[in-house]
């Protein structure tokens, strides 16, 4: 497809524009000293139009909040229940690559399989991802190139955007995307050659030195158990359960629901949970079909690096790497995955 | 609407920041923040879900008054009015020493202080108090005959960079979970641990030493450390000659006290004792880290004093990368000592006997103040049960689950006239109340908190209080009734306490705003102080206190023959009215359970899971029991989360001489097999 043109001045009309089509504008935007976190900036205009780094949450915390009520219960008896919708339209700019791509998968997983998931797929299907591709590495802990999901989206963005000495080269993801070309067409120009090959060189930085880790054969590993025993070991020794890694994980989607009644009345929550809890797979009774620690944890590295890959075909770790930068464990699942695939 | 407002955790004393997730006045999330310099990014599993039992039902909502033993709600006027009214009654009949206040170390320094200064200026009386009574009480006097304050001597982040840290007492990994983070990167970094604990916990894993000592055996194991310490020469001579004094002293006490002689006291083998003073003694940068296994014995103050003794004596203090980390357990125990919620100080831990001390607060409040030291909450409920103390106003906190001998503290409290208790949840303290006051949670007040490393650290608001009022207007509101009108305003509040504390004269909101500042801050200019005692400690030269083995007030025997201990879990925190109503920290451990050694349970011919009668001589509890290795043969460990099979039954109501704290750590239990 054709690539366009906008500059840093007229990005900012657009933004201004978008604003007012939608009820919340989610961009990155500085919080408390150098935090970066996704966050309205609708009203206040603190969304950062280009910055190094990546927010501590994904989208995944608006799409699939921490907790969030399903439905008000008027008469637990009676079964009257009131369905809380969430139809806000949501613009997200300054999406990373590494996100988007997770965005792919939850949408597989939400809206494209057996199930569709009605409050996922509603706030999904009202949101416009803008991403803007990297041209720096976010952190030490990341390595979207390594597992094939970044500097730049290939697919699961409305609209692209990659910072240039220019301005920004604009690429079209979706109809939605186009939609947003048309609405505001004089803000943008055709890109120049040399814009892309600004582009080329930016992508050659990005990657020199790096190797795409092949995720199939790492699959194969784990699925042939051939991952050493005392990586396990040591991964459990290590895992204090803190939950940061499946609620900051970009493509974590387990939830449980829970019941908040105060007499016959409240509210129906799901909130997240995820695999690296004792509780998530006891049963009634008290048996669990996975007694050891080290195998919650593992769950969480056979599920992103394993299961998926056989599922979707691609692995669903997507190298954001917060899963490492939050861990007070200091598991690395980078190092885990160097581990498997050399000491196989 | 969407708001992100960074706070403090409400948890443990570690001080952890991170942002509430506000959409629409609902609280959806927790979101970690990296620029916080005590949490970096990280959380532990209760921090993830802090957000869950703010707005939860059960939450107190209207003020409650009993009436013929069942609550009815009132309003506010209502309520504030009574207890205002009947708080005048009983001090004009019995006399300001009738009455006490038990403060909160869940609640803000604003409003600790605001407690203490009602007691003080409103009530009259110096009997004020709180719950570091039960958990840290024996640092403060401890570390403060020693080195002179009894606070951490050093901060946080020195810990990834020590070649050695020697923990007793403590776990980190569950009670301090992001300490225990520094703890694990200490470890990657190659440093040497040495865990002395009678359960193998997490850090004893990965350990060059570790020592499965008996609790209450703790002087013993120390000093024969000392021992080996001098008699190899191992000592450093230099620090004890230039920055102590009593070197002499101690050696007299503890000469004696070889490795081999206290192997019957403490269950170790005498070389295991001899390789881990060895590597504290030897190693450039050491620590040690302590926490409850250690405070809360009968002999608690001298255990402290004995930590203390062995650092000096070793030079593992007073420098950076070394010495004593005391971990708090309440996210602001520290502030609450440190403002002065304490019966013998005012805040900065200016004595209430000094003269000096209490004309400036007489000046400042514009009213005469009492003189003798206040009784210890421990001693207010002697003084309950004699019948000398009519009334008790309780601030979050359930005594009656939290303090050892259930029996014995409910029958204090039903000794009382009247008792106030100002809650956000009902707990079983409150039930037991005339007047039930809702309180407001960590998520609905601006103020400060005081982590661990003596860091004041900002609590911002991120709803409105659900119940209405804050607890600090709550106090304000009643001592306006009672005539004396003090001034609500946190940020103003901070001022106040400020201007009358010189150990942290410097403090004021906006210098908190970007990472907090660590005491001692002497004036608005002062940076702050990551480690104390640099050069000259603060009582001026470290004093070296000989303190001996004392057996705990009860030792097993035919009929008891276990030792019963207790401690906190990760999964739950204290009276469990946050984390039992988590759903997903509930559904990690929903029920109490006593750990029992694999030897011993064969021997009663115990299964795992199965349950268990674990009987004292105060109380007994049906639980199920989890066998074990981790735990030391004749030893057995609950937690005391569950108010459905509440530990503290069981547990002794035997205190420390010096600073009143129970002994929780080790009492004589039976556990029996329950035939179902």
């Amino acid at each position: 497809m054709e690539k366009l043109f906008i500059t840093k001045e007229n990005l900012k009309v657009l933004i201004a524009s978008l604003k007012k089509d939608c009820a919340e504008f989610i961009a990155p935007r500085y919080e408390h000293l150098d935090d970066i976190v996704l966050g309205d900036t609708k009203a206040d205009g603190r969304e950062l139009l280009n910055y190094e780094g990546n927010s501590v949450i994904s989208p995944r915390a608006f799409l699939l909040p921490q907790t969030e009520e399903l439905f008000e219960i008027k008469s637990a008896k009676n079964s009257e229940f009131i369905a809380v919708e969430d139809k806000k339209k949501r613009i997200f700019y300054g999406v990373r690559p590494c996100d988007i791509k997770a965005l792919k998968l939850m949408e597989e997983f939400f809206i494209g399989g057996e199930f569709e998931d009605k409050p996922y797929k509603e706030k999904f299907r009202n949101s416009v991802f803008i991403t803007l591709s990297c041209i720096k590495k976010c952190s030490p802990e990341s390595f979207c190139f390594e597992m094939g999901s970044g500097p730049f989206a290939k697919e699961g963005f409305d609209l692209q955007l990659t910072p240039l000495n220019r301005g920004f080269l604009v690429e079209i993801g979706s109809k939605k995307g186009s939609q947003v070309i048309r609405k505001h067409k004089k803000l943008f120009s055709k890109a120049k050659p040399e814009d892309e090959k600004e582009v080329r060189t930016l992508s050659l930085n990005f990657t020199k030195g790096k190797k795409r880790i092949n995720y199939k054969r790492l699959a194969r590993i784990m699925r042939e158990n051939k991952v050493q025993e005392s990586i396990w070991d040591d991964i459990g020794q290590r895992c204090v359960v803190c939950s940061g890694c499946v609620t900051l994980c970009p493509t974590c989607s387990c939830f449980s629901i829970q019941d908040r009644l105060s007499g016959a009345q409240g509210s129906r929550f799901r909130y997240c949970d995820g695999c690296v809890y004792a509780g998530f797979t006891r049963m009634a009774g008290g048996s669990t079909p996975f007694p050891e620690h080290k195998d919650h944890i593992r769950r969480f590295f056979e599920h992103k690096l394993n299961i998926d890959t056989q599922r979707y075909g691609v692995s669903s770790c997507v190298g954001c790497g917060r899963c490492i930068q939050t861990c007070p464990g200091n598991i690395s699942i980078r190092k885990f995955i160097e581990q498997a695939v050399d000491g196989s | 609407m969407m708001k992100r407002v960074l706070t403090t955790c409400p948890y443990c004393g570690v001080g952890c920041n991170f942002y509430l997730d506000v959409r629409d006045s609902r609280i959806v999330g927790i979101i970690p923040s990296k620029s916080n310099s005590v949490s970096q990014g990280r959380l532990c599993v209760k921090g993830w879900h802090a957000h869950e039992p703010i707005q939860h039902p059960d939450r107190l909502k209207k003020p409650l008054i009993k009436e013929n033993g069942k609550f009815k709600e009132v309003s506010w006027d209502f309520a504030l009015d009574y207890v205002a009214g009947r708080l005048k009654e009983i001090k004009d009949k019995y006399g300001p020493d009738s009455l006490a206040v038990c403060t909160s170390a869940r609640c803000t320094n604003e409003e600790n202080f605001l407690m203490m200064k009602f007691a003080r200026a409103v009530l009259g009386t110096n009997n004020v108090d709180h719950c570091a009574r039960t958990c840290h009480s024996a640092t403060v006097s401890g570390l403060n005959q020693s080195f002179g304050s009894g606070a951490s001597t050093n901060s946080y982040d020195e810990l990834p960079f020590m070649d050695c840290i020697l923990i007793i007492g403590s776990n980190p990994t569950e009670a301090h979970p992001i300490a225990g983070w520094r703890v694990r990167t200490a470890i990657d970094n190659g440093a040497k641990i040495i865990v002395c604990d009678p359960r193998k916990i997490l850090p004893a894993e990965d350990a060059s030493v570790f020592i499965q000592q008996f609790p209450g055996s703790d002087i013993a194991l120390i000093n024969a450390m000392i021992n080996y310490i001098v008699t190899e020469n191992l000592h450093d001579k230099e620090f004890i000659q230039q920055r102590t004094e009593g070197f002499n002293e101690l050696w007299e006490a503890v000469k004696d006290c070889s490795p081999e002689s206290v192997k019957d006291i403490t269950g170790v083998e005498p070389a295991l004792i001899k390789k881990a003073a060895q590597l504290y003694a030897v190693s450039k940068k050491a620590c040690i880290m302590y926490s409850l296994g250690m405070t809360e014995h009968t002999v608690g103050t001298d255990n402290v004093i004995a930590m203390a003794n062995l650092a000096m004596v070793c030079g593992q203090v007073g420098k950076e990368f070394s010495g004593i980390y005391p971990m708090r357990g309440q996210n602001n125990v520290q502030g609450a000592c440190d403002i002065g919620a304490l019966p013998n100080v005012y805040s900065g831990y200016q004595p209430v006997t000094d003269e000096t001390a209490r004309k400036k607060f007489e000046k400042a409040w514009g009213v005469s103040l009492p003189k003798e030291k206040g009784l210890t909450l421990t001693d207010m409920m002697y003084k309950a049960i004699e019948g000398k103390l009519k009334c008790f106003y309780i601030i979050g906190e359930d005594q009656i689950r939290t303090d050892p001998n259930s029996h014995w503290i409910e029958k204090a409290l039903d000794s009382l006239e009247f008792l106030v208790v100002q809650e956000i949840f009902m707990s079983d303290t409150a039930k037991k109340a005339d007047v039930v006051l809702p309180g407001a949670s960590f998520a609905e007040k601006e103020g400060t908190f005081t982590c661990a490393e003596r860091r004041f650290q900002r609590v911002r608001k991120a709803i409105e209080p659900i119940a209405g009022k804050t607890d600090g207007e709550i106090i304000c509101e009643i001592a306006k009734r009672l005539g004396y009108a003090m001034e609500d305003n946190p940020s103003k509040v901070c001022d106040e306490m400020a201007s009358l504390t010189p150990l942290f004269s410097g403090v004021s909101f906006d210098r908190l705003e970007d990472n907090g500042l660590q005491w001692p801050v002497h004036s608005k200019e002062h940076p702050g102080t990551p480690v104390v005692h640099l050069e000259k400690f603060i009582r001026g030269l470290g004093k070296l206190i000989p303190v001996k083995h004392k057996p705990p007030a009860e030792i097993p025997d035919g009929e008891y023959p276990f030792i019963l201990t207790t401690g906190r879990m990760l999964f739950h925190y204290n009276t469990g009215t946050m984390t039992r109503r988590t759903a997903n920290l509930n559904r990690e451990y929903p029920r109490n359970f006593v750990q029992i050694n694999s030897t011993d349970a064969q021997r009663l011919g115990i299964k795992n899971k199965l349950r268990v009668r674990v009987k004292t001589r105060r109380g007994e509890l049906e639980v199920s029991a989890e066998v074990t290795d981790k735990i030391k043969a004749g030893v057995i460990w609950m937690p005391f989360h569950f108010s459905e099979a509440p530990t503290n039954v069981l547990t002794n109501n035997a205190f420390d001489p010096v600073c009143r704290i129970g002994e929780y750590k080790a009492c004589a239990a039976r556990v029996e097999k329950v035939n179902s």
